[in-house]
């Protein structure tokens, strides 16, 4: 767990302290006053998703965080990774709007969880639900080289 | 039980896009139903045989997507379906539990 929290630290978008406050209370006065240097522009937006999904092998986009999930569908793909046994990274995308919305574009895909292997989208809630069932989901973390054979 | 505006509206989208040999929509929105905030959608088609399950939904959230590509609504859980598979199997995955944010 300490990695996982470290890890999430790293990538600079969440926090231990920050997904303590958004569990208390979800206002928008909570975010606006912790919100990191996150560029502000379409592109710069763009740089840092592909940044994240690039160096973090395992990406999930969530609300909430994994010990703190906001929402029952990101909830799922937590319970799904932790059930896969992976090392994952995850961005609460409820702490920044412009992540939040730039995940969308950025995967032409208009909801959240979002989910990436090896820099490619694998999908949503559904998807991920669906490929964890059949089998395709560890094969997609074993190629990654995330899951030991 | 509520049927509102926005679901024909899902549900006649879909099968003018579709054209599916099976559709059900249902409100699953947490709150009253009237919000018509979250759908499930299963659908069965031959528009969907040959590609994938990302390739399938994202078809799906094509056809209901506002044009800057948000959806009208606050979430979609989509079963999309072909009529083989749908004769092999006819169960579809439950809805997760929320988990309280909601937002």
């Amino acid at each position: 767990m300490m990695l996982l929290l470290a890890r999430q630290a790293r990538i600079g978008r969440t926090t231990t302290v920050r997904a303590a406050a958004a569990a208390r209370a979800l206002s928008h006065a909570d975010f606006e006053t912790k919100r990191h240097a996150v560029p502000n522009d379409d592109q710069g937006v763009r740089d840092l998703i592909g940044e994240q999904v690039s160096k973090n092998k395992v990406m999930l986009y969530m609300k909430g965080t994994p010990a703190a999930p906001m929402c029952g569908f990101s909830q799922q793909v937590v319970r799904i990774l932790h059930a896969t046994g992976v090392e994952f990274s995850s961005v609460n995308v409820l702490e920044d709007d412009s992540i939040r919305e730039g995940i969308k574009q950025y995967s032409q895909w208009p909801t959240i969880p979002q989910l990436y292997v090896d820099g490619e989208f694998v999908g949503g809630c559904d998807i991920v639900t669906q490929a964890f069932q059949s089998g395709e989901l560890d094969k997609t973390l074993k190629e990654a080289g995330v899951l030991k054979e | 039980m509520f049927h509102g505006p926005r679901q024909a509206w899902v549900e006649a989208r879909l099968r003018e896009r579709f054209t599916p040999t099976h559709l059900e929509v249902v409100n699953e929105s947490h709150g009253p139903k009237e919000n018509e905030s979250h759908f499930f959608a299963c659908i069965v088609s031959e528009e969907f045989e040959g590609k994938k399950a990302l390739d399938r939904h994202r078809l799906v959230n094509a056809a209901l997507q506002n044009p800057d590509g948000t959806l009208p609504f606050h979430a979609l859980r989509i079963a999309a379906k072909t009529p083989a598979q749908w004769d092999a199997d006819s169960r579809v995955p439950p809805a997760p539990r929320c988990a309280g944010g909601d937002k």
